[in-house]
């Protein structure tokens, strides 16, 4: 089931297109990173399924109800977290958690110092916000997204500010929750290594497109790691590599590249044994993971 | 109703705003104290309250509208207009627990004044009647609900203005003067005298509260003849605008959406 999907979503502003037919889809339990360039409408196209910016066209639906604009009945069910954040700079940690949880009415006991504990506050919950660090006003918000249990959680670069062990640690949690509660996460994020490590799914954002939408898996098969080989002669290497070694796993890139994907093949004996048969290798190289690179690669094509 | 209430009670617990009631206290007082010596040592708390009325309501007006312009302009200073946003909030009850605010406000300036002034006079000689006091703490809260009410439309337009607090002062300030520019109308006097009583929220106030006085204190006292135009009349008025604000305001709240 669908948690959230969009429809041809579409924002215009000063006669700009910021958001362009974006139609994505986040399922039950899942998570999905959103990922894009500074710039590339994450915040806006989030804003825009939160209510909190105009939609020019298309649909938002949250659990297959259109979301009509002014109804916020459903947000209730969801956790948010924004770039921009808002918090009384006067009030303590807990005690701003305390207002929005009181607004929402919740009732459970120790619901706000739980929220600190999972993101760890709860030794500065006495301090005053203006007084907190970024990292410390970052963590304050996703205690705020989390405070009431929802089952949506929309994240804009949650771990911006953050430091490597904070990075970590939330993002263990976020798997746990998603995992263990079947909490559905929508995050944003300029990383996709980082956001690589927990999404299910990731959807890629260039100038207010949605150029890619696949799931972790689909992308990692096409970043695997492999060997590259140029050889004189493509399709004599390749039915060498399935009758002598019984390689399936590899792909023709062109006439003169193959991808192989079984990283076991004996370099010395495969360039041996194809020198034998006539065929000559003029490079071969070891392809890197590289998912960075396949994000830069996409982002650019979408530009041009 | 309660958990909204709560909220703007931790919230003002630290930013203290209430505070702004001290100084409209304390700067009403030095109207009193330099008033003091005009009234006998027979006369009371009540006529101090009445040959000063006028000042007292005016300064009153002036920071109940401060109030309600700064706990409107916090959730927008802070952003926390879009938390609460995507809470989201029931907008009736936010309003109203920001209205519950103002009138506590508004009570707590008058009955500061009631009380430090009963203190003053008892310090320097003067008999302090039982019954001057709880006649002037009735009106005093009133006065504090019907301000409380003039201030929904500030509201409104500190709503409206968002973060812009020095537009929102402006144009509560217009909405304040303006009451007292309806007397320059070129109608006649029975005319605009109808129109300030009934068409403008201070008006509704000023009535509202001449009919209380009339019904409650003696005119030796209050030296106030029956008002002419209808209580009722004004109580509509006032009602009617509230209303209009309120609605105003959750419209504005539900369809809190930036660019």
């Amino acid at each position: 089931m669908n948690v959230l999907e969009t429809v041809n979503l579409q924002k215009e502003y000063a006669g700009h297109i910021v958001i362009n037919n974006v139609s994505m889809h986040v399922s039950q339990g899942e998570i999905y990173g959103l990922i894009g360039r500074n710039g590339a409408g994450k915040t806006t196209l989030m804003k825009m399924i939160l209510g909190l910016t105009d939609i020019t066209s298309g649909q938002v639906k949250l659990w297959g109800v259109e979301l009509i604009q002014g109804n916020r009945k459903t947000y209730s069910r969801i956790g948010s977290h924004l770039d921009v954040q808002g918090f009384y700079p006067e009030l303590s940690a807990y005690e701003n958690l305390k207002v929005f949880s009181s607004i929402r009415g919740i009732t459970k006991k120790k619901a706000v110092e739980s929220a600190l504990e999972k993101v760890g506050l709860l030794s500065e919950q006495n301090k005053k916000y203006k007084k907190f660090s970024l990292g410390m006003k970052k963590r304050l918000g996703l205690a705020n997204a989390i405070v009431h249990e929802p089952e949506f959680l929309i994240l804009d670069e949650p771990t911006n500010g953050l430091d490597p062990i904070g990075i970590s640690e939330f993002r263990e949690y976020l798997v746990k929750i998603s995992k263990e509660n079947s909490i559905s996460i929508m995050l944003s994020s300029h990383m996709l290594t980082e956001v690589s490590l927990m999404a299910d799914r990731i959807g890629i954002l260039g100038q207010g497109k949605l150029i890619v939408e696949k799931t972790i898996n689909e992308i990692r098969a096409i970043n695997r790691k492999a060997l590259k080989i140029s050889v004189t002669n493509v399709e004599k290497a390749s039915s060498m590599l399935e009758s002598i070694w019984g390689i399936n796993d590899y792909e023709v890139l062109s006439d003169t590249y193959i991808r192989v994907f079984d990283l076991n093949l004996d370099r010395v004996s495969f360039a041996q044994k194809l020198a034998e048969n006539g065929v000559g290798i003029l490079e071969i190289s070891m392809e890197k993971d590289d998912l960075e690179n396949y994000f830069k690669s996409l982002v650019q094509k979408s530009s041009v | 109703m309660g958990n909204y209430f709560y909220a703007e009670l931790i919230k003002e617990k630290r930013e203290k705003h209430l505070f702004l009631s001290v100084i409209c206290a304390a700067i009403i007082l030095f109207v009193y104290i330099s008033d003091l010596d005009r009234i006998s040592k027979q006369g009371g708390i009540v006529d101090l309250y009445f040959n000063n009325v006028l000042i007292h309501f005016f300064v009153t007006l002036i920071f109940v509208a401060m109030y309600a312009i700064v706990i409107i302009y916090d959730e927008f200073k802070n952003n926390t207009i879009e938390q609460l946003s995507v809470i989201p909030i029931s907008q009736g009850e936010f309003v109203l627990a920001k209205f519950i605010f103002v009138v506590i406000f508004s009570i707590a300036s008058m009955m500061m004044i009631t009380a430090l002034s009963t203190v003053l006079m008892a310090i320097t000689g003067y008999v302090i009647n039982l019954g001057d006091i709880l006649v002037l703490v009735m009106l005093n809260v009133a006065d504090g609900i019907l301000l409380a009410l003039v201030a929904f439309p500030i509201m409104l337009i500190s709503m409206l203005c968002r973060s812009q607090i020095l537009i929102a002062i402006v144009i509560n300030a217009v909405y304040i003067f303006s009451f007292f520019m309806i007397n320059s109308l070129p109608f006649g006097q029975d005319v605009t005298e109808k129109i300030a009583a009934y068409c403008h929220p201070l008006g509704n106030y000023a009535l509202i509260h001449n009919w209380l006085i009339y019904k409650n204190i003696s005119t030796e006292i209050s030296m106030l003849l029956q008002p002419k135009q209808s209580f009722w009349l004004a109580l509509i008025g006032i009602g009617v605008y509230v209303l209009i604000s309120y609605q105003g305001i959750k419209a504005v709240l539900k369809n809190n959406r930036g660019r």
